[in-house]
């Protein structure tokens, strides 16, 4: 999310796959977070186990053949909650990414694009901006309990500014482009000007940006759970997970290796994808 | 120019009532008041009822916004019902554990960042660049707490290299305050290396490739001397970009980190404040932020300009 | 149910032994001086414990104030700043109480029968004794180091609420009192043998040694008897995470941590690092009713649950660990003070799920989700939560589990109308009426069966103990009949000494005096 200047590029013309395979890195973070994703759907297959099925006799339990992650302080099966926490952390940070990335976009194409209403939409965007993005995460979830919707749309709301911005600076500078002086000096609607020319021009650094944002909601969605305002209970989340299994670092270590790992790699999945697609995207790295 | 400047200074007062309305309003959506971390779970509604009156909480929303807004043109951002204390007072008790989190974490991501960069940048589309940026992008992938704990368990519980946990002023012992910040620095600054290793590299790979870093490697100057004197120093610029942009996005790894590793930060006050409904420290406390972060936006804004001469200022 | 008794009474006893050969070895070299870093679970709301129920104020106040009398390790009350028990008249309306002389105030002054009255009448004011001095007539001091309270109505419990930590009557100099009125006193100035230092808000809270401290002579037991000082000054650092609490202790930053987790038990010890305490008078975990809840109110329902639940499986995943829970029906603890009784035993602890199914289609139960409110800001309550629904949806029992934080919790449980049932610890104690859940006050409170109620009525206006033991048996025997809560166990906070400190006496709250560190 960071990268808000870094992304801001010329506009590049849509070459960028091809340049994408090319980058191995990508290549293994995109095919990894396929195979992620396969495990989160294909989750009710994977186990025999209900991820919430509660068995108190079986608490704390190492690995076995039987529970091959082992079991954690409720004998819930770690390896049934961890390919299920699977779902909630890409549901979450898919979502996340999406809404702000379509908002962003919009937002950034009207301010844009109209003077006036542009002023309005940075402004706002500058108060949310200037709240801390955890505090406000925390104080969404406290006010209106924990869904996974609620949060979807808390942590929207801490990246919405972030990802604004970063297309605000992208319309700028395209806006700046001589091309599209050129459309404005033949007479091209405003509207038209918009969604021919500069949109295309500005989608690549809000794409980077949307992967980055991906990865930090999943963080913050683990973040959230050990601050104690995460997942409803009924929902196996790696944060939760981490959370509850920190008391137990030493005693069951399993509890939260396994969570832990996969919610890194898938993570670190994201980030890969993110970065490939920033250096096929971006014209400058074409020599690198 | 002056005229924009004097427009956004106007815009950032709007921010400040802006986040002054969405906080007060938004911390009084939560449910639950502070009576129940002042007088405990088992207090009597009698009890209950009068600390309420006593502090104001049953004059309606309005009212007490009003109240508040007046006092804050004043200057005044009120007392901290939890702690008795100015909200001034208890904020700026927390802000040297915070500034040096911040700056020793900063300081991390930066000698680390820049150094991975470098070395994958010059080994560019090798095996050992991708390690390293892997090994870069696993700190932007690991939840700070985890990482924390982890190193908690290694270097202070079975090591016994470092304390656990805390905080000493680096006013009164520097040697000692620096071993407490060693492993919370490491930890949160690990994650934004990722992002400095990348535009390091980038910038090196770009400035590599200007024709004058060509001229002189193909004058014979050794490639350390290269890319020292001339890629790096040329990359600057963008880095330094980066790393501001990065202070700012600590802000919310601060908070984790100064739980996990017990730092009495501003961080942990605000958490607190908000578990404890102390509304006027919540409220003050990120007005001031609101207002820092407005006005580091404002010369992030400028300097894009100056950076891109593209960006003309409306 | 029977076996674990067993088990903890023998665990009981090697822990008397060994607390025998700790005193011993203890008492051969006992030290002064060093500092006791105290981990906490967070930034006290403040030191007056009058004005606030929090625990961590009340243990904090406890070394810096003292009360007239005070709880030995037996559950007895012993006196501390009174020289004796009270002389009570016969018809029970008169506590005429002597003071020792030459106590002497933190600030220097000395402890005379004006403080002790302006301390009693705050308190009677602000806290807990506006129950128990309901019945207040006045408190006269017909001479400097004597006070007498007198009534219109008997009162059972005065003399051990006087004495009890968690009712939190400590003795002030007047002037103080009369400085703060009903504002919370900042810096409390008090007989004990700590005195406060220094509070840095959000870090620590310091106290040190108070050099001129009037000890008592009898053998120290429990919070009675003599306290030594060994301690130069004891830190009480605020560490809310209990994973960082835990690893500093392991790591030497802390001496004690205040709050360990059950799950750390068997390490603590086996650990030649780090030995485990357990305060005798723990909590009440109990699934707290809402009988505001049409649900609720249908006994059948309740007894639905009373029936089915299993108690061990409750406390185990909330504690992490059989020694952190005691299951025994006594709403009162056993080993402490006279009043425990197993009346209605055998409608605790049944693990019937058969019987609770018929229960609950005799209820008319029509399926409306039962809301439970829970908080994950302290796992016990979350885990016994969702075990405890997951054993009540196995009979047909639907449910909704609100989780929030811990404030919205507590005001949720405030609203008549928002949920069915919560889990969690009440305090316990050594009288029914200091148990808040049966008493009118609190807001949450059992006001019970009309049999339940007329009992304890009259148990309150009882003072000869024989009288009041039978009374509370009949009256918990009516509390399990028409299930006032569901009692799951009692239950001990665990506290995580570093091996280098020293312990002399058995503590009933944490206590750094009598404690001394290599």
């Amino acid at each position: 999310m960071s990268s808000e200047a870094a992304s801001v590029t010329a506009p590049r013309r849509w070459s960028g796959l091809r340049r994408l395979l090319s980058r191995r890195i990508a290549v293994v973070g995109g095919v990894l977070i396929i195979v992620i994703a396969l495990v989160g759907l294909a989750a009710p297959l994977l186990t025999p186990y209900d991820p919430n099925g509660l068995q108190i006799s079986n608490r704390l339990k190492p690995p076995s053949s039987t529970h091959p992650f082992g079991t954690d302080n409720f004998g819930r099966d770690v390896w049934a909650r961890t390919v299920f926490g699977t779902r909630l952390s890409l549901v979450v940070g898919l979502s996340t990414a999406l809404i702000t990335a379509v908002l962003g976009t919009l937002l950034a194409l009207l301010a844009g694009t109209y003077r006036f209403l542009g002023e309005l939409i940075m402004r706002v965007m500058d108060g949310l901006m200037a709240l801390p993005a955890t505090l406000l995460a925390i104080a969404i979830m406290a006010a209106v309990g924990p869904r996974v919707e609620n949060m979807v749309v808390a942590l929207s709301l801490v990246y919405l500014p972030r990802s604004t911005r970063v297309a605000r600076a992208a319309v700028l500078v395209v806006r700046e482009q001589v091309f599209v002086e050129a459309a404005i000096a033949l007479g091209a609607g405003n509207r038209g000007i918009m969604w021919r020319h500069i949109l295309p021009g500005a989608l690549s650094p809000v794409i980077v940006q949307a992967t980055y944002v991906f990865a930090t909601a999943v963080l913050l969605e683990a973040s959230l759970s050990f601050l104690g305002v995460g997942a409803p209970p009924e929902v196996p989340s790696w944060g939760i997970m981490l959370s509850e299994g920190r008391l137990l670092m030493r005693n069951a270590p399993w509890m939260t290796v396994f969570p832990g790992t996969l919610l890194a790699l898938t993570v670190l999945s994201v980030n890969m994808l993110g970065d490939g697609l920033r250096d096929a995207l971006d014209p400058k790295m074409k020599r690198g | 120019m002056v005229a924009y400047l004097l427009r956004r200074l106007v815009s950032l007062l709007s921010i400040l009532v802006v986040v002054g309305l969405v906080v007060f309003f938004l911390i009084r959506l939560v449910p639950g008041d502070p009576t129940s971390a002042l007088l405990g779970e088992n207090a009597t509604t009698e009890q209950i009822e009068a600390l309420r009156t006593r502090l104001g909480l049953d004059r309606t929303l309005p009212a007490q916004f009003g109240a508040w807004m007046a006092s804050v043109a004043r200057g005044d951002l009120g007392t901290s019902i939890y702690m008795r204390i100015p909200v001034v007072t208890a904020v700026a008790q927390r802000v040297e554990p915070t500034a040096m989190l911040a700056l020793a974490a900063t300081l991390v991501a930066v000698l680390l960042g820049v150094s991975l960069g470098v070395i994958a940048a010059i080994r560019h589309n090798t095996a050992a660049d991708y390690a390293v940026m892997v090994i870069a992008m696993l700190g932007l992938s690991l939840p700070t707490f985890w990482l924390g704990l982890l190193m908690i368990m290694l270097f202070a519980v079975t090591l016994q290299w470092l304390p656990a946990a805390g905080y000493v002023s680096i006013l009164q012992e520097p040697v000692a305050s620096l071993r407490y910040l060693l492993m919370p620095a490491v930890a949160l600054g690990f994650s934004q290396a990722a992002i400095i290793a990348r535009m390091t590299r980038a910038s090196v790979l770009d400035t590599l490739g200007e024709d004058y870093v060509r001229t002189a490697h193909s004058k014979g100057l050794p490639a350390s001397r290269v890319v020292i004197g001339h890629a790096l120093r040329n990359a600057t610029l963008p880095i330094v970009t980066v790393v501001g942009l990065s202070i700012a996005t600590l802000a919310g790894g601060v908070v984790v980190t100064e739980t996990v590793f017990n730092i009495p930060g501003a961080g942990r006050l605000v958490i607190d404040s908000v578990l404890r409904r102390d509304y006027p420290v919540i409220q003050g406390s990120v007005l001031m932020v609101a207002f820092i972060y407005a006005f580091v936006n404002l010369l992030v804004d400028l300097s894009y300009a100056f950076f891109d001469p593209r960006v003309r200022y409306q | 149910m029977i076996r674990r008794h067993t088990l903890n009474v023998i665990a009981l006893i090697m822990a008397m032994v060994a607390t025998l050969f700790s005193v011993a070895a203890a008492q051969a070299t006992p030290k002064a001086g060093g500092i006791l870093r105290v981990a906490i679970t967070g930034d006290p709301p403040g030191l007056d414990s009058t004005v606030t129920t929090s625990a961590i104020t009340a243990e904090i106040n406890n070394h810096i104030t003292e009360m007239l009398y005070a709880f030995d390790g037996d559950g007895i009350v012993r006196p501390m700043l009174a020289v004796a028990l009270p002389d009570i008249s016969a018809d029970g309306l008169t506590y005429t109480i002597r003071l020792r002389a030459g106590v002497m105030f933190h600030d220097g002054s000395l402890l005379d029968s004006g403080d002790v009255k302006a301390s009693l009448e705050r308190w009677h004011r602000l806290s807990y004794g506006k129950t128990v001095l309901k019945n207040l007539v006045a408190i006269d001091t017909p001479d400097a180091l004597t006070v007498v309270i007198r009534l219109s109505e008997p009162v059972g419990i005065l003399t051990s609420a006087l004495g009890f930590d968690n009712y939190a009557s400590g003795i002030y100099t007047s002037e103080q009192l009369a400085g703060a009125g009903d504002d919370p006193i900042a810096v409390p100035i008090g007989t004990g043998p700590y005195r406060f230092k220094e509070w840095i808000r959000g870090q620590s809270v310091v106290l040190e040694r108070f050099p001129e401290y009037s000890a008592r002579s009898e053998e120290p037991s429990g919070d009675a008897g003599r306290k030594n000082a060994w301690l130069d000054e004891i830190h009480f650092i605020s560490v809310p995470d209990a994973a960082t609490r835990q690893a500093g202790l392991e790591s030497g930053e802390y001496d004690v941590n205040y709050r360990a987790a059950g799950e750390d038990y068997e390490l603590i010890e086996s650990s030649s690092k780090m030995w485990p305490w357990m305060p005798p008078v723990g909590y009440n975990y109990t699934l707290l009713l809402n009988f505001n809840s049409p649900l609720i109110q249908n006994l059948k329902l309740r007894q639905a649950i009373q029936a089915t639940l299993d108690m061990d499986a409750i406390a185990l995943g909330a504690f992490g660990n059989e020694a952190l829970y005691d299951l025994n029906p006594g709403v009162l603890p056993p080993g402490f003070g006279g009043m425990y009784t197993d009346a209605g035993k055998e409608l605790y602890d049944q693990r019937n799920p058969e019987l609770g199914k018929k229960l609950l289609e005799e209820s008319g139960y029509d399926g409306t989700p039962i809301r439970w409110i829970t908080t994950r800001d302290f796992s016990y309550q979350y885990a016994g939560t969702l075990i405890a629904v997951d054993q009540l949806e196995a009979i047909g029992l639907k449910s909704e589990v609100i989780v929030r934080d811990w404030a919205t919790t507590v005001e949720t449980r405030s609203k008549p109308d928002a949920w069915e049932i919560f889990v969690g610890n009440q305090i316990s104690g050594p009288e029914p009426e200091m148990i808040a859940i049966i008493n009118p006050g609190w807001v949450n409170a059992y006001d019970g069966s009309p049999e339940f109620a007329n009992l304890m009525a009259e148990l309150r206006v009882t003072a000869d103990p024989a009288k009041r033991a039978e009374l509370w048996a009949q009256a918990q025997e009516a509390y399990y009949e028409d299930v006032g809560s569901v009692r799951v166990s009692d239950t001990f906070l665990l506290v995580a000494y570093s091996s280098r400190v020293h312990v002399q006496a058995r503590y009933i709250a944490f206590q750094a005096w009598n404690t001394w560190i290599e």
